[in-house]
């Protein structure tokens, strides 16, 4: 590729320019008067951990999100102003966005999947102009290096070059034009490695032809692979722009994390001698590749992973709700198969997905919510004892802090906050064993928060365990007793609450060198 | 992972919408007053409706307020209840069922088929009867739930398949001959002043509120609908409840068909075709605008099909066109669909509650810069952010 850039990178050759962009959300400020420099024909990567601002920066400069007053952007020659950004002027300059999800339209061939992105040629009747759009189709394809034809199945095509097409599909007006920006959110995150190559490798070709490309990546080997130049955020703020080049992993997640790391004081390696709840071995479903993890009684276990390293997943597998490929499961000593739900709910578990949507019967009361895990219970002399579920519901209600008018009201007139705690004390009623928790204060206020973690606490030391999946660490630390960290389908580490840091969960959860 | 900002932990302002105005606490006053004016229309307005459709026919139609003519709608109207409410039960888990007109008729030809070809007895006749019906339920049941096929597709061509085989089975003659008289005795004339049918399907009727109200099978039925995902996360096992629903709903249908052939005497394939699809399925959805505002219940739908009935009685006895029952029937549908949807965008149900935080969070977001963020753009930020 291109030879390194010196140091700071000369602004002159920037094919985009980004200066003094704050962004306050709230009192937050989620980005301080970060700055962007990107040399033209190079291939940037945007670095940061969970809450860095990356998403924020992409969002303003794709004009979706409002910066303060005060932030430009300067592509294309000319100065914006970023408070005034909108994505009709994004687009204009020649800025084209390709997400996570690249918004790729199945069942549909791939000529009608480039069409989505500029419409189709007509004939003079109106109808479309499918000979045209097929000679176009394929001149995009070989300009992209796209081992595909126009009349494809995308769904027949490998999940790497679907992605090769969703950025034909933002690009295929702009071949000749070199002045545009694409920028990629985390384009590699679902691929798996062997297509990412395939992925990184064209990614290096359209840069070779003159392409300006900012990478978000999560992925520290392929930053280090195909990146010329790179900024790190840090809690809004930049912290280093730089040429990658002679620079090791471990320099990256430093950079991310904000200081050196060795966290071998909280570092768990024995484990105590106390017969575990529940011990999972081997653990292999989804992006699980041999997942062990042992759950003491009386214990908050955190688990801390990056998106897609399957904190979601080993969840659901525990609940019975998708099958592991490999490994065992025991709670309490004694072997357990969990088939489905009903089982899971028989061996003395409970969980709480990620999305409310999923846990919440909308249409139903705040009551009906309640009692819907413990229904045959209330099923006594070929009655349904209503008094009894309404008296249950009243006490759960009361014991576990949900607000609501009545425990009649539909569930949806209570707040966010309250809808998941009346989520959380559906369980918690039930005095479960093992509770599983992924994101469970997700979308909810400050105050619901607390209470959350409040009847997460009370519940263990009633008796319970808990196992609680958040994407914030700092969360973690605070109501967790201990924290397992998932990275490349393992638990790679293991830390007591006490003592370890968020920056040291979040450089364990990228990776190390010797971890590999 | 949550990139950006984490707006859920810093934004101080309460997410959710009875942090306004109104609050808990005034709903909870409001609780304890008694129920607006409007919660009470909602759910009995169907019901008043039907008494004013009585008494203003009674009083304005002599033949209208006769014994004879009340007769005649309550023993007409049997057999649709049974049809309604065995769509109800597809329904309530959120599936489709249009072939309960064609197994009611598919049940009536079979029973008398078995009867008049094979000079069975009664009693085999009648089980063979329901069994096809449960065997038709179970067979779109399997298809929806095992091959997951859509079960407004399944049902359509099962309705459409069924009709065919009657012909065949039939070569298109209405069965006339071997229904025995004990057949007829049971469901046509009166006892206790009350015409048999009717009779007949109330115990139906009472047995599936109960089932639907008072048992945990009917609770959890219900938890399906609401939402599919969150059910079977709660352990309830879906796909087995909503295969049983179909075999339910096949399993009245024929009751209904037999029901149908007791009054009758007789067994007409063209019942098969079904004409009396849109009219159960017209009841179930009026009726979940009554007592149960927004969900499928038993009274409601029974309520609805005598709205109905009565109505189409006294515009029939007033001297309307035959046409006019058609009119009514649907215009009544729609009409009380439409006013329900309004109720409920301006009463205390679900849908109005979302709409109106919705508003008031933009009403805040434009008022106030930068934006204050709430827990539910916070929420969907997080999920752009996922995306």
């Amino acid at each position: 590729m291109t030879e390194p850039a010196p140091a700071g990178l000369p602004g002159g050759a920037a094919a985009l320019r980004v200066d003094s962009l704050t962004r306050y959300y709230g009192a937050t400020r989620a980005l301080d008067s970060v700055g962007l420099s990107v040399r033209r024909g190079s291939v940037h990567a945007l670095l940061g951990g969970n809450g860095s601002g990356k998403s924020t920066l992409i969002k303003i400069v794709a004009g979706v999100v409002r910066a303060e007053p005060g932030g430009r952007i300067e592509i294309g020659g000319q100065s914006h102003d970023l408070s005034q950004w909108d994505p009709v002027q994004a687009r204009a300059a020649g800025l084209r966005f390709v997400h996570q999800n690249p918004g790729i339209f199945p069942g549909m061939s791939v000529a009608e999947n480039l069409a989505m992105g500029t419409g189709y040629p007509r004939r003079v009747t109106g109808a479309i102009d499918w000979a045209t759009q097929r000679r176009h189709s394929a001149e995009v394809l070989r300009h992209f290096q796209i081992a595909a034809r126009p009349s494809d199945q995308i769904d027949r095509l490998g999940p790497a070059t679907r992605t090769m097409i969703a950025i034909a599909r933002a690009l295929q007006d702009r071949r000749e034009a070199h002045d545009g920006v694409l920028m990629l959110d985390e384009p590699t995150a679902s691929l798996p490695r062997s297509e990412v190559v395939m992925l990184l490798d064209a990614l290096r070709h359209y840069a070779g032809l003159g392409q300006t490309i900012v990478l978000v990546s999560h992925r520290l080997d392929e930053v280090l692979e195909v990146a010329d130049a790179m900024t790190v955020l840090r809690d809004g703020r930049e912290v280093i722009t730089r040429p990658v080049a002679g620079l090791t992993k471990r320099d990256l997640a430093e950079q991310i994390a904000g200081h050196e790391v060795r966290a071998d004081q909280a570092r768990v390696t024995v484990q105590a001698a106390v017969r575990p709840r529940m011990r999972v071995r081997g653990l292999t479903a989804g992006p699980l590749r041999g997942a062990d993890l042992d759950l003491l009684p009386g214990q908050v276990l955190g688990v801390a992973g990056l998106l897609g390293s399957g904190r979601s997943t080993l969840l659901r597998s525990l609940f019975g709700l998708i099958q592991p490929e490999a490994g065992t499961i025991s709670i309490d000593g004694e072997p357990a198969v969990l088939r489905d739900p009903g089982d899971a709910i028989r061996r003395g578990l409970a969980y709480v997905p990620e999305d409310r949507a999923h846990a919440m019967f909308a249409t139903l009361s705040v009551q009906s919510n309640l009692s819907v895990p413990r229904l045959g219970g209330y099923w006594r002399r070929l009655r349904f004892q209503h008094a009894a579920e309404a008296r249950d519901a009243r006490s759960a209600v009361a014991t576990f802090g949900v607000r609501c008018a009545s425990e009649r009201a539909p569930i949806t007139s209570l707040s966010g906050g309250n809808q998941q705690k009346a989520v959380l004390a559906r369980w918690l009623q039930l005095e479960p064993r093992i509770l599983l928790l992924d994101e469970p204060t997700q979308g909810v206020d400050v105050g619901a928060r607390a209470d959350i973690f409040r009847l997460i606490r009370q519940a263990v030391a009633a008796g319970s365990s808990a196992v609680v999946v958040s994407s914030d660490f700092e969360e973690l630390i605070e109501v967790c007793d201990q924290i397992a960290v998932l990275a490349a389908g393992r638990v790679a580490e293991r830390f007591t609450a006490d003592g370890v840091t968020a920056a040291q969960l979040l450089e364990s959860a990228f990776g190390r060198d010797d971890a590999e | 992972m949550v990139n950006g900002p984490e707006p859920v932990r810093t934004e101080a302002v309460p997410d959710g919408e009875p942090a306004a105005a109104s609050g808990p606490a005034g709903e909870l006053a409001a609780e304890q007053n008694g129920r607006s004016w409007l919660w009470w229309a909602e759910r009995f307005a169907l019901l008043a409706l039907l008494v004013a459709v009585v008494v203003s026919f009674a009083l304005a139609e002599p033949d209208f307020r006769t014994l004879a003519n009340l007769r005649v709608v309550l023993a007409t109207q049997a057999t649709l209840i049974i049809l309604a409410l065995a769509a109800l039960f597809p329904l309530i888990v959120g599936q489709f069922d249009l072939s309960v007109a064609a197994i009611m008729g598919t049940s009536s030809i079979v029973a008398a088929g078995v009867l008049s070809k094979n000079h069975a007895p009664l009693v085999v006749a009648l089980i063979a009867g329901v069994a096809s019906g449960l065997v038709v339920g179970a067979f779109n049941g399997w298809l929806v739930t095992r091959v997951r096929v859509n079960s407004l597709i399944v049902t359509l061509g099962v309705a459409t398949i069924l009709p065919g085989l009657v012909d065949w089975y039939s070569n298109g003659l209405t069965i006339v001959s071997g229904i025995p008289q004990s057949l007829l005795d049971a469901a046509s004339g009166k006892l206790l002043g009350l015409p048999k049918s009717i009779l007949w399907a109330i115990p139906v009727i009472v047995i599936i509120w109960y089932v639907l109200t008072q048992t945990p099978w009917g609770r959890r039925l219900e938890a399906i609908g609401a939402n599919q995902e969150a059910a079977r996360l709660v352990g309830v096992r879906n796909d087995r409840l909503v295969l049983t629903s179909f075999v339910v709903s096949g399993g009245l249908s024929a009751l209904a068909g037999i029901l149908s052939l007791a009054q009758n005497g007789s067994a007409d394939p063209q019942t098969s075709l079904g004409s009396l699809l849109l009219p159960a399925l017209a009841a179930v959805f009026l009726g979940a605008t009554a007592f149960r505002p927004g969900h499928y219940n038993v009274p409601g739908t029974v309520v609805a099909v005598f709205f109905v009935a009565f109505a189409v009685s006294g515009l029939t006895l007033a001297g309307a066109a035959p046409w006019v029952n058609q009119v009514f029937n649907g215009a009544a549908l729609i009409i009380a669909v439409t006013l329900s949807t309004l109720a409920a965008a301006g009463g205390g149900r679900p849908a109005s509650r979302a709409l109106r935080s919705a508003l008031r969070a933009r009403a805040r977001q434009q008022s106030a810069a930068p934006a204050p963020v709430n827990a539910s753009t916070a929420a969907s930020q997080i999920r752009e952010d996922r995306q």
